[in-house]
């Protein structure tokens, strides 16, 4: 007799055209939150890389008959003080935000990652103070020190990138220390003790690979913060600088025009930012649960 | 009540960090200091000028060591400079100005956002699954992912310039004079009435994230179960029993946040025209105000430490395990 189980299920017959399809299958077992995030943030980059070619006006160009026109049918999210097209600068406007962001979360993470393995890893003095020291910078404004390094070095896309690398190194390394103490006690880090292998060996070939979704959550999350942190930096002038269309740079300038009810610059370059931390959020957190249901 | 020394020593090497970095960041500045003032005063530099400047913003000439022991003494002696921006005024007498209205306003954005985001968790703890909780806690995450910025703007715009609500700007009416009346306390409230809502939304939905899931794993412990067997009500098991004890990791985040809450009162500071820290860093760093800058940083550094050493104190006081450990 057979079982059941042995007759595969039926297959819903796939619908939607071939290219959907196809898109559908690269998403296929994600959650939603993660599908959605993504392609919010993958309009961001097309937006940046492409927008160029599709946006109604030059981003850049000034119309000196048309400044703070509020919107309407020939600009759709209206016009700022110099008369450049809202959503135009909207649409390439991301384009610093998502290179210093990236690269400041990708240097701050591998910067933790590797001081956690080794606080981590080792015991006695070494853990000790860096535990410490660790716990000691938790507890600090870092906003007062991210300004004050900034005014003294100036602003500029490597500075921001540098700075913000530093900051996010300690707080990574925190979780990342928490992850490593937990995976040592485990048999295949003693095995390969016994098999003689290095402490750098172990530490990168054996325990980093079993740590990855703790970094790689770490990875999105930071990345969060950092469009956070990066267009609350532009907003004060210490971030990305003019002649960028970047949103944080965007909210600054309208922002005095907001008390006059000239809204449309502030609130669709908010929306903008909003959107890239949102979806940054979506991916983390359906990263989080993925990794927990699997477990 | 003791504090473990392990904790004290923590403090006091930020404290010791914070001094470090103070003396060495503002000499990473390409130039001196008083160069770039000298700069500034342009055709009003006259060698006689140049000199008192000199003289009284510090001798750079000085060899590096030389220079830190003149700081470390003049931090002993509270001396914190003296303002390039409110020339004659010092950095203390900058910063006293300020640091009340700051105090004042993240004091209440917190006790605001405890209250609400506590209850709120706790509420969807209790009920969760349920229509509450599935409303209220994917607000939270999306509450803490709007930078202040953003909250500050589009409160200001909807209550402060559409609907005229609330004042746009000041700590209060300056056509009264400040004293202890009620119509300036009245001024002094409606006029911190938006930058609280601009910076507790934050506030309230890491309380609520971090409420919930505590509240979720004491709700599965014998005492609540015990409490409910007693037969007492279902609001005297939630609050007396459960929340108190889900409360611990709320406070140790709170102690965590307290650097972000400093950034969030500064873009709200701004944003309203606050009187507080936030706007003094802003108008400081915007005139390269050094001695200002480093003076807040000192300043913040000491009042998140002072905060993390309360959160440990309260601590005892919510978990009588910890008071017994200590004791």
């Amino acid at each position: 007799m057979t079982d059941l189980a042995e007759f595969p299920a039926p297959r819903r017959a796939a619908v939607g055209l071939p290219a959907l399809r196809r898109i559908r299958s690269v998403f296929a077992g994600l959650p939603p939150s993660v599908v959605v995030g993504s392609l919010l943030l993958l309009f961001w980059v097309a937006g940046a890389l492409f927008g160029n070619l599709f946006v109604p006006y030059d981003p850049y160009a000034e119309d000196f008959l048309a400044m703070l026109t509020p919107p309407d049918a020939l600009h759709w999210f209206g016009t700022d003080q110099l008369g450049r097209d809202v959503l135009s600068r909207i649409v390439v406007g991301s384009r610093d935000i998502l290179l210093v962001a990236p690269l400041a979360t990708l240097a701050g993470v591998a910067a933790g990652s590797i001081i956690g393995l080794v606080l981590g890893y080792f015991d006695g003095l070494v853990d000790a103070i860096g535990a410490r020291l660790l716990d000691t910078l938790m507890a600090f404004p870092f906003i007062v020190l991210v300004t004050m390094t900034l005014v003294a070095i100036g602003p500029s896309n490597l500075t921001v990138i540098l700075v913000i690398a530093i900051a996010y190194a300690p707080l990574v390394a925190r979780t990342v220390r928490a992850a490593v103490r937990e995976q040592k006690e485990r048999d295949y880090v003693s095995a390969a003790r016994l098999g003689g292998e290095g402490a750098f060996a172990i530490m990168f070939l054996e325990i980093l690979p079993n740590i990855r979704e703790t970094i790689l959550i770490e990875l999105v999350t930071r990345l969060g913060y950092a469009f956070f942190s990066i267009a609350t930096l532009s907003f004060l002038g210490l971030g990305i600088q003019p002649p960028s269309a970047d949103w944080g740079l965007a909210v600054a300038d309208g922002y005095g025009f907001l008390t006059g009810g000239k809204w449309w610059v502030v609130v669709f370059n908010s929306a903008a930012i909003v959107s890239l931390v949102m979806a940054t959020n979506l991916i983390a957190q359906g990263i989080g649960a993925f990794e927990n249901s699997d477990a | 009540m003791r504090i473990p020394l392990r904790r004290l020593g923590v403090y006091f090497v930020a404290f010791l960090f914070a001094i470090v970095m103070n003396f060495t960041v503002p000499r990473l500045m390409p130039g001196s200091p008083v160069d770039g003032m000298i700069a500034q005063l342009g055709p009003r530099a006259t060698p006689a000028a140049i000199e008192a400047i000199k003289a009284r913003f510090g001798a750079v000439e000085q060899p590096i060591l030389g220079q830190f022991v003149d700081y470390i003494t003049g931090l002993a002696r509270l001396d914190l400079g003296v303002s390039v921006k409110y020339y004659p005024q010092t950095v203390t007498q900058v910063l006293a100005r300020s640091a009340g209205w700051t105090a004042f306003l993240v004091t209440t954005a917190i006790i605001f956002s405890l209250c609400v985001g506590v209850s709120l968790g706790a509420v969807a703890a209790w009920r969760r699954g349920g229509r509450f909780d599935a409303f209220v806690s994917p607000f939270s995450v999306v509450l803490i992912a709007i930078p202040p910025v953003i909250i500050g703007l589009a409160t200001l715009f909807t209550f402060g310039v559409t609907l005229r609500w609330f004042p746009v700007g000041y700590a209060y009416n300056p056509d009264l004079d400040p004293g202890l009346n009620f119509t300036f306390f009245g001024s002094v409230f409606w006029h911190a009435v938006m930058p609280v809502l601009t910076l507790s939304p934050y506030l309230i939905g890491e309380f609520q994230t971090t409420m919930r899931s505590s509240m979720i794993s004491v709700l599965g412990e014998d005492y609540v179960t015990m409490g409910r067997a007693k037969g007492l009500g279902e609001t005297a098991v939630m609050f007396s029993y459960a929340a108190r004890n889900a409360m611990l990791p709320v406070l140790t985040n709170l102690a965590l946040m307290l650097g972000a809450v400093f950034g969030g009162s500064i873009v709200t500071e701004i944003v309203f025209n606050y009187p507080g820290l936030g706007l003094t860093l802003f108008t400081a760093s915007v005139a390269r105000d050094y001695p200002v800058i480093q003076g807040q940083l000192l300043l913040m550094t000491m009042a998140t430490l002072g905060a993390n050493l309360l959160v440990d104190i309260l601590y005892g006081v919510v978990d009588p395990r910890i008071r017994e450990e200590r004791a």
